[in-house]
């Protein structure tokens, strides 16, 4: 009993199954925007985060793919990273990624493109491949570490909950432990230099360097790597003093419980709002699989080497336990499915749902496995023959829980529907338009004909907010015969203004024009073209005539989901493929 | 037939409205040109009122450059006037202008829509190229309403591709 209740605290504190995080700080928007067409080089790039972000390195490519030198360092104002570029740039395409931490110590990677008196060619980016690679191996490299981590771990709660001291059974486990925990050991180093990697965007090859495990070890990864390590070795202590009495228990659990801690250190599940929920499910989920994951191989040495009394005595223990243990990770797991997924239609228009849906279909074969096993052979293992099937059952169920753990390693490398949800998902067009000096971003969403929301945030030659008297927009269709619409924007805040409804009666490229009184006798005029519904932008945009001295640039035209890459649309698979045309293909912030 | 003239209505409607919508009364100045450097009498001229509603306020922003503002009074208006400093030093006649009027303001009166007048003011206009074109922004209140005559047409644009232009002088070379 008390010890049940010492599993059942431990599970209390447990983990969940899907590690990478979501970074907390999320890419808002970048001047000049991912895949904007510039007429001149900018003399510096501005990434607005939605929280206060630290630089941690910004290379920027040039047209060769060379690193190019920056005059200075990368500042950081609030959640705003400012770049500065090396003047005369030359034309073509550029590639700037970027390393930043927020606030709460996430690394966010990610990086945009702008072309030069040309539209940036994707094509040109060298190393997207390398980097799914890279991608794939981290996945791998997490289902190891998860499946590893759970079998010593869990392993050990066997030793600790089911058999009890003295059982002849440990003896037989116990090399067999041993090698586990040698290997879960390997996998979290593994995985801490391949979250690295992902982190840096790097090729796998980049392993054999220092600078990704740094950054692997920096990152929430690492520090969940040294609970990880750590718990490991708590369970090796607790194999080594496993005969000698309490003790042995006491570390054998407190290993799976630190084990299970680790899970929480990162991944997107555990960073999920609210984290006071989020974490402690992250802990039951992860501690209550390694109890039935880790059981699994234990359950199948004992039916193969104890005697029919002794197998029934032990399989029927674990039942008992395995019945809360399911119960809590069910529980767990539905509270997080919950938190991650955000909403119903997610579970099979992101890709993130479907991963979830594939092991859902795993969760529930194991289910049905677990309640065959538990209703029709358990009772009657006492009968001949009812353990080998019992025994090809629980190989069966190993398989399974393989499975599992493959998509949840893949969920964990899939930026979850909620991240989609707080970012913009929504189709929007966006542009920024400057003029004296002065910055209008123009945002439409959803930019399709029929009632649009329109955003303005203006800013000063300083890049502070412009507070200004009154902005009207006028949005006129000449190629349709549609006269400028007028309407006045609200303020909604120091800088923004915005209207919601404003009609766009037909698809098109429409000619947008803000005037915005900027004081009694000053108006700023901003001029731009908004690609409404699938219409490609007249690209390239001549320059009005005074409407943007200096820098001019439009994001390029946006297949209906997703647009301004950095802060929506890779969330999902749907979207990635939607946008996979030319032009269109902007990393995130990225996920860990 | 019906179709064809139905056709030449409209083609005659959208031509008669064209020159219309550019035409109507701005508040402008009486003289478009000057020359560079000289003392120019500057009338603004208004034309109507805010839709129906009179004009109760004309307010006048001198640009940089322009100086030794004297505006005209009227009666049955408030004249008051804003100085404010030059962003350098203007020469006029041996004497160094550092400040001077940057705003003129006519409040107070009532000017239906139906009526017409006129409000004045001298100034000197800067010793600039010819060609150049100074902008006199001017704000119109009326009892209900506003019009503000403060847009700057963009390089390559004219006063008529905007509603309210700024009315505006161009200079020509000295005599």
């Amino acid at each position: 009993m008390r010890r049940r209740i010492v599993g059942l605290l431990a599970v209390l504190l447990l983990l969940a199954g899907t590690p990478v995080a979501w970074a907390h700080a999320v890419l808002v928007e970048s001047v000049p925007a991912d895949g904007a067409r510039l007429d001149h080089p900018p003399a510096e790039i501005r990434l607005r985060f939605n929280e206060p972000v630290q630089p941690v390195s910004v290379r920027v490519l040039g047209p060769g793919g060379q690193a190019l030198p920056l005059p200075g360092p990368t500042k950081a104002e609030n959640g705003t990273v400012i770049v500065p570029l090396p003047p005369e740039l030359t034309a073509g395409t550029h590639v700037v990624s970027y390393r930043v931490s927020s606030g709460d110590g996430h690394p966010v990677a990610g990086s945009l493109l702008f072309g030069i008196g040309a539209p940036p060619d994707r094509s040109a980016v060298h190393g997207e491949q390398a980097r799914e690679a890279t991608v794939l191996a981290a996945a791998l490299g997490r289902a190891l570490h998860y499946g590893s981590l759970l079998i010593a771990a869990g392993g050990g709660l066997f030793l600790a909950l089911v058999l009890g001291r003295w059982s002849p059974v440990n003896g037989r486990l116990k090399p067999g432990l041993c090698l586990t925990i040698g290997v879960a050991a390997m996998a979290v180093v593994l995985n801490v230099g391949l979250a690295g990697a992902v982190l840096e965007g790097a090729p796998l090859g980049a392993l054999a360097g220092a600078s990704v495990w740094k950054t692997g070890v920096t990152s929430t990864s690492g520090f969940s790597g040294v609970v990880a390590l750590l718990s490991l070795i708590v369970v090796a202590l607790g194999l080594a003093l496993e005969g000698r009495g309490r003790t042995g228990t006491v570390l054998l659990v407190g290993g799976a419980v630190g084990a299970s801690l680790a899970l929480t250190a990162t991944g997107h599940a555990a960073t999920a709002e609210p984290r006071w929920l989020s974490v402690p499910l992250v802990a039951v989920h992860g501690f209550a699989a390694a109890f039935w994951v880790g059981s699994l191989w234990p359950l199948a040495v004992v039916l193969r080497t104890e005697t029919a009394k002794e197998t029934a005595r032990i399989v029927r223990r674990f039942s008992g336990i395995a019945i809360g243990a399911v119960a809590a990770l069910l529980l767990a797991g539905t509270g997080l499915s919950v938190l991650q997924l955000a909403e119903p239609r997610a579970v099979v228009d992101s890709a993130y749902g479907q991963i979830w849906l594939g092991k859902m279909v795993c969760v529930a074969v194991l289910l049905g496995l677990a309640c065959f096993n538990r209703l029709r052979l358990t009772p009657g293992l006492d009968s001949a023959g009812t353990a080998g099937r019992l025994r090809g059952s629980v190989f069966t169920e190993m398989v399974v829980a393989g499975l599992i753990l493959l998509f949840t390693a893949a969920m964990g490398t899939t930026p979850p529907p909620r991240a989609r949800a707080v970012s913009d998902v929504e189709a929007s067009y966006t542009a920024a338009i400057v003029s004296k000096g002065r910055q209008a971003v123009v945002t439409i969403t959803p930019a399709r004909s029929g009632p649009n929301r329109i955003e303005v945030h203006l800013t000063q030659v300083d890049g502070s907010p412009l507070s200004v008297k009154e902005v009207t927009i006028q949005a006129a269709l000449p190629s349709a015969g549609i006269e400028p619409l007028e309407r006045a924007l609200g303020s909604a805040g120091p800088g923004l203004y915005a209207a919601d409804g404003v009609e766009l009666p037909a698809a098109g490229a429409w000619a947008v024009r803000l005037d915005v009184l900027v004081s009694d006798f000053e108006k700023a005029l901003f001029r731009t073209e908004v690609p409404v519904g699938d219409v490609p932008l007249s690209l390239p945009l001549p320059l009005p005539p005074g409407a943007g001295e200096g820098i001019r640039w439009a994001a390029p035209p946006h297949p209906r989901r997703g647009r301004r890459c950095g802060r929506a649309g890779r969330g999902s698979g749907r979207v990635r493929r939607r946008d996979a045309g030319p032009g269109r293909r902007c990393r995130l912030p990225e996920r860990r | 037939m019906i179709r064809e003239t139905r056709g030449a209505i409209l083609a005659a409607a959208v031509l008669a409205c064209l020159p219309a919508a550019s035409a109507l009364a701005h508040t402008t100045l009486e003289a478009k040109q000057a020359p560079a450097g000289s003392t120019y009498k500057a009338v603004l001229r208004v034309g109507h009122g805010c839709g129906d509603s009179p004009t109760t306020a004309l307010r006048v922003q001198i640009p940089e450059g322009v100086v030794a503002v004297k505006p005209m009074p009227k009666p049955g208006w408030t004249l008051t006037t804003k100085e404010g400093q030059y962003a350098q030093a203007y020469d006029y006649y041996g004497e160094k202008l550092t400040k001077g009027v940057t705003e003129i303001a006519w409040t107070g009166g009532s000017l239906p829509d139906a009526h017409y007048d006129e409000f004045v003011f001298r100034a000197k206009l800067p010793d600039q190229p010819v060609g150049t074109v100074i902008h006199f922004p001017v704000v119109q209140e009326c009892e209900k309403g506003v019009h503000r005559w403060i847009e700057i047409p963009e390089p390559g644009k004219s006063p008529d591709d905007y509603k309210e232009p700024a009315p505006s002088v161009t200079l020509t070379a000295k005599p």
